[in-house]
């Protein structure tokens, strides 16, 4: 690492965290100031945009080479009152609290109370949103049976293809126009609206240049007072690069970073979109620019590395912005979630590892950063030293990079209806969500919680925690018979929270096409521009809303449990059962000792639990899958959970699977905490048991001491395990390489791990950032020596 | 009527007698140092040894036994039964091995017999690896050496690789701590050896016992006397992991003082292996 780089990665790990009210500001200036009947709603976002991207301080670090920051300085970070407005009393808790938070200063406090508070109130999207939902949306919703991604931040979820690395804004201005031209008043009866997208496209791409020119002016101005002669060169350079990039295509490697960075700013200030936004095939994109500077002597593999480098600080002085409220427990991180993909298949089916697959993970591994993170393709077709240069770094222990299959990824979206070469050009994205990069919007709605949904069926429709009647009363379950009446019973109850949760999907969706367009991010995304149409309302060529199962292990070994003791072997009635719930388990220790040892549990490629797993995924699949939404797109699901398994679990009491009352869930489609004795290939075998093909990812934990990886060969058999998951289809493995003790050792002394990174779910963030229930499940999650 | 209570009595006896049984106390998966590749190991009661350093002295009787066991729940302590070892239809035991299939196919691994001594129950282990064959697994016997030898002429057959134990090279020695002589061990050695099959031998290091001068001069002697069929030795470090297995089961445990090797003696020692040639693993 370079000194530079060095100074660059250490700023940028001490920057603190705070609130800027800047965004807040100049949206507010830019609505006060805007007669809103001139223009349509597409029109006054694009004007808003370039509003921000004129306004907005122009902040160049000391050292850096790729330039540009969402916020005023690294980690100021913004907020996005027309989506959410945050009440001084969440700025507070924002301040204060112990995990993610944001300082909010005097200044920035007194905005929000002047200026930003009572402009907004009233007129923010979350209102809209919520106004519009029903009472049973919300009853469901505040029991913790689903979360809802889109209350706090805007519609996001995807990930740029090739595009920029072709066209310059000035060539897409240009496809804009000629499509704007093209447009038919006579016959076409949704001509007006997409002149009006179109035009705002092309007030935010020339917003972009315009933006990029503001940098250049200010690097020239730096240049001129740089007494460092070598540092004044490469100030007039990166003034260069501004002015030629974006508005003309991208010819060094240099301009192609810059241009992505600027991209990335603009899709960020435009909303706060969930999963930041992602460049996706690096190695891919850039491997043509790489190559080409190489031979003509632009850059060596140093100077390569370095700007990398810089270009990694940058992702990791954008912390996601501030969340509150349930959003804020079912995704507790500064992480954003934009995911680096190595590796995978060309477009053509080949073999896509190239050197820079090999850098790019060399960067990984020296940057040791939380943002951006990684993750590595593994196709069939791909070498072992890719997947075993992947483990290597796995091994020092920071969860970075996941490990995804290719083959099942190409497999999930052709299956989806999307084209091969699509499909190729795909990857994984935010954690495991597999997508046509460049090409499709890919909307995940929130998580679901199937464990409370069993525990409201054995309750006979009633919230034990609320005693509130959320769910249909479909007869008292301690009378049932036999097991396959609780299996009807919620189903039944299954279908009817997954009705509400997609009606009230349908009516969020609209409402963001309707008065929250996006039109930079559309005119990135492929075929936005040609079908005139916002990537909020349909626009891109592929559109699919997930809503992502959570709880998978906890549920199935909940239903193995009644079947085994209640009954099978008629060891406790299910009266009887409830009750020891509802007092949990307070002097049922043997029972509850019974119920963690000596029952079947999801795991152990033991068929009596894993059963439930295929039936709950089977049903929870056919009660999604497929139906469509307003703007077109197709809902499928996913199983990821994020933190949402922390706060799933605190709304959940006692569970028959033996957990205590408000303990987590179990998480992707790992087992439960500990579940697992019978080792990887035992958990492997039972994920297995589930169809991953039907998804758009699933998400495994494994957790490994760092002894295991002592030698080079139990990296190749770590390497043959992921082999072979992968050509059983499995989507995806992440692996934890650090001992219970070391993290028991972090729990007492915090102040010694400042730099402990362990792999959470789809993710990694600091140990210390993470809240104590958490912090115990990653303990309790089984270490295979 | 008599007579015809005591054929359906016979029937039933001739029917158990065909259903072969196996006599284990654990299958472990993702086994990575017992043999090639991932494989899953099956851990086969009885041994007639009683080496004083024995990782699993649940193997070492035959039958099963049942302890009291204490599991901790919120802190209590709850009494509980646990059983060591479980008498198996060989067809059960297939059932599980089976499932790991993919992971031994990618990964050239395959199924490990071990205890225990698998020879102890040379008809159940016979079935269990020409039950392997036929699906086309790779099959390793771990073994002690100690057992007739005309178990070892019919086990060979279905055997690709042998991990043979050396454990003392002086005779009084290894009567001393494995409680029997080591002139049948080494003839089978050799016997195997010159059947032409694959073998590996794997020496636990056990610090003062069998890491002294004059047994690695003889260990080392007798390997270079045989290299010509070896590929591969493996150093096993002792560890102290049983000690809590010897408590929960009530054993004595009779290696009180020794150590665990530091890592330099296992160099050291993987060293002076490496003089005969041969490719030296530590752990295996």
């Amino acid at each position: 690492m370079t000194e530079r780089i060095r100074i660059l990665r250490e700023k940028s790990l001490t920057a603190v965290n705070r609130l800027s009210a800047e965004r807040g500001l100049l949206i507010t200036q830019f609505y006060q100031g805007l007669s809103a009947t001139q223009y349509s709603i597409p029109v006054q976002r694009a004007l808003a945009f370039e509003y921000l991207l004129q306004h907005k301080t122009v902040c160049i670090n000391e050292g850096e080479l790729i330039v540009g920051e969402r916020g005023p300085a690294p980690k100021a970070t913004p907020t996005y009152p027309e989506i959410n407005l945050h009440s001084l009393q969440d700025l507070d808790i924002l301040d204060s609290r112990e995990k993610v938070s944001f300082k909010v200063d005097r200044e920035t406090r007194k905005a929000f109370e002047e200026v930003i508070i009572p402009y907004w109130t009233g007129r923010t999207n979350r209102e809209r949103v919520f106004n519009n939902l029903s009472t049973e949306w919300k009853e469901a919703y505040e029991a913790g049976v689903f979360t809802e991604f889109q209350e706090q931040r805007a519609p996001g979820h995807t990930v740029l293809g090739s595009k920029i690395y072709r066209q310059g804004m000035k060539d897409i201005i240009r496809e804009i126009r000629a499509h704007m031209e093209a447009l038919d008043f006579l016959n076409d009866p949704e001509a007006y609206d997409k002149r009006e997208e179109l035009k705002a496209m092309e007030i935010t791409a020339g917003a972009l240049i315009m933006y990029a020119e503001r940098h250049a002016l200010k690097l020239i101005e730096m240049a001129a007072i740089e007494s460092d002669p070598a540092r004044n060169e490469e100030l007039i350079l990166m003034a260069e690069v501004c002015r030629k990039i974006p508005a003309e295509a991208p010819d060094t490697l240099h301009e192609a970073l810059q241009y992505y960075w600027f991209v990335h700013l603009g899709v960020i200030t435009e909303l706060n979109p969930w999963d930041s936004f992602n460049p996706g095939r690096l190695d891919q994109h850039l491997y043509p620019f790489y190559t080409k500077d190489l031979a003509q002597g632009r850059v060596d593999q140093d100077s390569a590395r370095e700007l990398f480098q810089s270009f990694w600080i940058k992702f990791n002085n954008h912390p996601s912005p501030p969340k509150v409220g349930v959003t804020a427990e079912e995704s507790n991180t500064y992480t954003d979630f934009c995911l680096i993909n190595v590796g995978g298949l060309k477009e053509d089916g080949s073999d896509a590892v190239n050197e820079l697959s090999y850098l790019l993970l060399d960067v990984i591994e020296e940057m040791r950063l939380l943002q951006p993170s990684s993750m590595v393709q593994v196709s069939k077709k791909n070498p072992d030293r890719l997947v075993e240069r992947a483990v290597h770094i796995v091994k020092t222990g920071f969860g970075q990079p996941s490990i995804f299959n290719t083959d099942a990824i190409v497999e999930e979206l052709v299956r989806q209806g999307k084209k091969l070469e699509d499909a190729r050009n795909g990857g994984a994205s935010g954690c495991v969500e597999s997508g046509a990069f460049g090409t499709e919007a890919y909307i995940l709605t929130g998580y679901f919680n199937l464990v409370k949904v069993l525990e409201i069926t054995l309750n006979n429709g009633m919230d034990p925690i609320t005693g509130k009647q959320i769910g249909i009363s479909g007869g008292d379950p301690t009378a049932f018979e036999s097991f396959g009446e609780i299996k009807e019973a919620f189903t039944r109850q299954l279908e009817h929270f997954i009705r509400i949760k997609i009606e009230g999907n349908n009516i969020i969706e609209r409402i963001f096409s309707n008065h929250m367009p996006v039109p930079f991010l559309s005119l990135l995304i492929d075929d936005c521009i040609s079908n005139g149409k916002d990537y909020n309302a349909g626009g891109a060529r592929y559109n699919t809303s997930y809503v992502q199962g959570v709880g998978l292990g906890s549920i199935t070994d909940m239903l193995a449990s009644l079947q085994y003791h209640v009954f099978d072997k008629g060891n406790i009635s299910l009266g009887t059962f409830l009750q020891v719930l509802e007092e949990n388990f307070e002097g049922h220790d043997e029972l509850r000792a019974a119920l963690l040892y000596d029952t079947p549990k999801y795991g152990n490629d033991d068929e009596s639990a894993d059963r439930y797993a295929r039936w709950v995924f089977d049903l929870f699949y056919n009660a999604v899958n497929g139906r469509k939404t307003p703007r077109g797109a197709t809902y499928r699901i996913n199983m990821l959970p994020t933190t949402s398994h922390v706060y799933f679990g605190k709304v959940v009491g006692a569970t028959p699977d033996g957990r205590l009352a408000h303990e987590p869930l179990s998480e992707g489609i790992s087992p439960f905490q500990g579940m697992d004795r019978k080792g990887p290939t035992a958990v492997l075998n039972s994920a297995l048991k589930i169809d991953h093909l039907k998804t758009g990812g699933t998400l495994l934990n494994q957790k490994f001491t760092p002894d295991f990886f002592k030698d080079d060969r139990s990296i190749t058999k770590v390497t043959q395990l992921i082999r072979s998951y992968f050509r059983m289809n499995g989507h995806h493995i992440q692996f934890n390489v650090v001992s219970a003790e070391t993290l028991r050792d972090a729990q007492k002394h915090p102040e010694k791990y400042q730099d402990l990174i362990v792999r959470v779910a789809g993710y990694s963030d600091y140990f210390n950032d993470l809240g104590p229930e958490l912090q115990e499940e990653i303990i309790r999650r089984t270490e295979h020596q | 009527m008599p007579l015809l209570h005591i054929h359906s009595t016979i029937t039933i006896h001739f029917l158990r007698n065909f259903t072969m049984t196996v006599v284990i106390f654990d299958i472990k998966r993702f086994a990575v140092h017992d043999g090639p590749g991932i494989r899953s190991t099956v851990f086969m009661k009885g041994c007639p040894l009683r080496c004083w350093w024995c990782h699993n002295p649940e193997s070492q009787a035959k039958e099963p036994f049942t302890v009291e066991i204490e599991r901790k729940i919120n802190g209590k302590n709850i009494k509980g039964m646990k059983t060591y070892g479980e008498v198996l239809e060989i067809d059960s035991v297939m059932d599980t091995l089976i499932r790991d299939r993919h992971f031994y196919e990618e990964s050239g691994g395959g199924i490990t017999f071990s205890g225990g001594e698998p020879m102890m129950q040379p008809e159940a282990l016979i079935e269990l690896l020409s039950a392997c064959k036929q699906k086309g697994l790779h099959t390793t016997v771990d073994t002690s050496g100690f057992a007739n030898r005309s178990h070892f002429e019919r086990v060979l057959e279905f055997t690709d690789l042998f991990l043979f134990d050396l454990k003392n090279m002086d005779p009084d020695l290894h009567k001393k701590y494995c409680g029997v002589d080591n002139e049948l061990i080494l003839s089978n050695a050799d016997y195997l050896l010159e059947s032409g099959t694959e073998l590996v031998f794997r020496i636990p290091v056990i610090p003062g016992i069998n890491s002294t001068e004059e047994e690695v001069k003889q260990m080392i002697h007798f390997i270079e006397e045989r290299k010509g069929s070896l590929k591969e030795l493996h150093l096993l470090p002792y560890h102290r992991i049983a000690d809590s297995k010897y408590f929960r089961l009530r054993m004595k445990q009779q290696l009180q003082v020794v150590k665990e090797p530091e890592p330099t003696l296992m160099e050291q020692l993987k060293t002076r292996f490496e003089t005969t040639g041969l490719k030296v693993l530590i752990g295996g």
